[in-house]
């Protein structure tokens, strides 16, 4: 007998039923492969970001906002510290190099980072082409910055106050591109670079000219060697555990440490997946049922046809196998469906989070959970056509000719 | 359970007693029937036709007695053996013609070879069978959109795809008009001559026993 065909034809027959079970066990998929795959890529694209900074320095305060705002750039300063005594905190023989930023423009949305040159060393980074900057007002864009700002070697530009466009330009000050760099894969390509002092000065001024409106003095014409942060890069691993305690002794500053902070993002994170995970379970477990209660009310239905085949001479494993096909079927339809939801889902939220926060997904597919996934599916579709079946298998043939 | 004897009849029984409830209750007199001979098996309703036809099917075993098809007692056999030797050996036209709905008409008849795994080395068997009882053009048309005429050749095409040594048709006639009722007499005792096979009607329709060579009655025992 061709157990297919006609399990096909069957759900063909009851397509409604069918495709009511396979979208909620599709959207069950698509929760568990969503857990698994977009939650599980999310510290790698964080990871990738922050680049080779171990270390951020900042002032007192959440080192968490310090990593966001100095590591993976998503939000906006918190203050000010002392360039000099960041960097002496930061001059511990574990720490390979260290460079402070000084945050405040944007050019068309994008964050210019006023540093020195050690940033490169920080970052792994090196010019593609040009060089970088030795005068100020002299600027390097990151490889992703260049294509989306549309610059080249040469050009000028105006930036703008604050991290968000919109905000007052900066007209008095044009920048000049004088280099590009090579991708790196960090949040550096999402950047403009130029000189520190290039930053403060223009803030400087610019907290002048606030101050002379409103009487208020800004940091900035305080602290004639202000920076927003200094970031770091280590010798050994070891450093993490020795040089950020000694920082957080000195009562201005705060020491981040960019891979524990997400990890504890993560862990915060971790009940979320599990949720999304269990969620995905509850559906297909939901589906499961309504795919069983479904069979069985249509293997009763089906009494006279299963006793055909039986008169036909198929045995009662070829019966019972009708049942688990249909389940089979149903639960590859899911498969198909909810992966391709989840890929759907996936695709939008990296864009989203892309647009949102620079950090780049990369979800990957491990084969060893999809292998489980699809088991499992497979798994749950057995046990929902596993009593229509045995019902299916005892159907008596008398039945057919007393009918 | 003691063998009939079954030399150049394809289907032989001796002494068959049917049960209801444990109890005897009819007796199916013996039968010799060479190929290609029809039989008709009367006698009012409830009177154990039907229950007559499962034991020649190797569906309900008899009481007592024996059955031989084309040599072999089917209730000598063990339960899958039997059902596959049922598949194979013995064509079954039902009542009300038992068609799976969600299946077409081709995919009907070719259920009797797939259920019964029967090598169906005949290439053009089955568009043979379609041809000859006038379903080819109904072939794909799925068989809850076939007229009640063409369900019964599709259940007598799905009866006769294996090549059975016995046909058994369980009141084929009944409610249909006289027009109908020796149209499909016809039609299974012409198909039962050209493919060799016995063939054993079971009714309480008296218009079919001029159609038939052999008419037997069935014994009530209480």
């Amino acid at each position: 007998m061709n157990v297919v065909e006609l399990a096909f034809a069957y759900l063909r027959r009851r397509w409604g039923q069918a495709l009511l079970s396979i979208l909620v066990a599709a959207l069950g998929v698509a929760a568990v492969s969503v857990a698994f795959v977009g939650l599980d890529a999310l510290p790698d694209a964080a990871e990738r970001s922050w680049g080779g900074v171990d270390l951020v320095i900042g002032p007192k305060g959440s080192v968490l906002d310090l990593v966001l705002c100095c590591a993976l750039h998503i939000s906006d300063p918190r203050g000010l510290i002392s360039e000099k005594a960041a960097m002496r905190a930061a001059s511990h023989p574990l720490v390979r190099v260290a460079a402070p930023i000084a945050l405040g423009d944007n050019v068309n949305g994008i964050r210019i980072m006023g540093t020195t040159p050690a940033i490169l060393s920080v970052y792994r980074a090196q010019i593609a082409s040009g060089r970088v900057w030795n005068k100020p007002l002299e600027a390097v864009l990151g490889a992703q910055a260049a294509r989306t700002l549309g610059f080249k070697l040469g050009d000028s530009f105006i930036g703008a106050h604050g991290l968000e466009p919109g905000g007052e330009m900066h007209s008095q000050f044009p920048y000049k591109v004088v280099g590009v760099l090579a991708p790196t894969g960090s949040v550096l390509d999402r950047l403009v670079l130029t000189d520190i002092e290039t930053v403060r000065y223009i803030h400087r001024k610019h907290a002048e000219d606030e101050a002379a409106e409103t009487g208020v003095t800004a940091t900035y014409v305080n602290l004639p060697d202000a920076a927003t942060a200094v970031v770091a890069s280590y010798k050994t691993p070891v450093a993490a555990l020795l040089v950020p305690r000694l920082i957080e002794a000195n009562p201005t500053l705060s020491a981040a440490t960019p891979s524990f902070e997400v990890a504890r993002v993560m862990s915060y994170l971790r009940p979320l997946s599990l949720a999304a995970t269990a969620l995905g379970i509850l559906l297909v477990v939901i589906a499961a049922a309504a795919a069983a209660a479904s069979l069985t009310a249509t293997m009763n239905a089906r009494t006279r046809d299963l006793a055909l085949l039986r008169a036909l001479g198929a045995g009662p494993l070829a019966i019972a196998s009708v049942a688990f096909a249909e389940a089979a079927m149903i639960a590859l339809a899911a498969l198909i469906v909810g992966l391709a939801l989840s890929a759907a889902v996936i695709a939008w939220g990296t864009s989203l989070l892309a647009e949102q926060t620079g950090l780049l997904l990369e979800p990957q597919v491990d084969p060893e959970s999809l292998s489980y996934l699809v088991l499992g599916a497979f798994a749950v579709a057995a046990l929902a056509a596993l009593f229509p079946a045995i019902r299916a298998a005892r159907t008596p043939i008398e039945e057919l000719l007393q009918s | 359970m003691e063998t009939a004897n079954a030399s150049n009849n394809v289907l032989t029984t001796r002494n068959v007693v049917l049960a209801r409830d444990g109890n005897r209750f009819a007796r199916l007199p013996d039968l010799d029937i060479a190929a290609g001979r029809s039989v008709a098996v009367i006698g009012p309703s409830g009177c154990g036709k039907t229950t007559a036809l499962m034991a020649l099917a190797g569906i309900r075993a008899p009481m007592e007695g024996s059955i031989s098809v084309d040599g072999t007692d089917p209730w000598a056999l063990g339960r899958s053996a039997r059902d596959r030797f049922r598949g194979r050996r013995i064509g079954l036209v039902f009542q009300s013609f038992h068609l799976v709905d969600a299946l077409s008409v081709r995919a009907n008849i070719w259920l009797a070879a797939q259920c019964a795994k029967y090598p169906l080395h005949e290439p053009h068997r089955l568009d043979d069978l379609l041809a000859r009882l006038g379903l080819a053009p109904v072939k794909t048309r799925r068989a809850d959109r076939i007229s009640h005429g063409q369900a019964q050749r599709t259940a007598i095409a799905r009866a006769l795809l294996n090549r059975p040594a016995v046909v058994l048709a369980d009141e084929p006639t009944s409610a249909l008009d006289d027009a109908n009722t020796r149209t499909i007499m016809a039609l299974l005792a012409e198909c039962a001559v050209a493919e060799r096979a016995a063939l054993v009607v079971a009714t309480h329709d008296r218009r079919v026993l001029d159609t038939v060579d052999q008419v037997v009655e069935m014994e009530k025992l209480q």
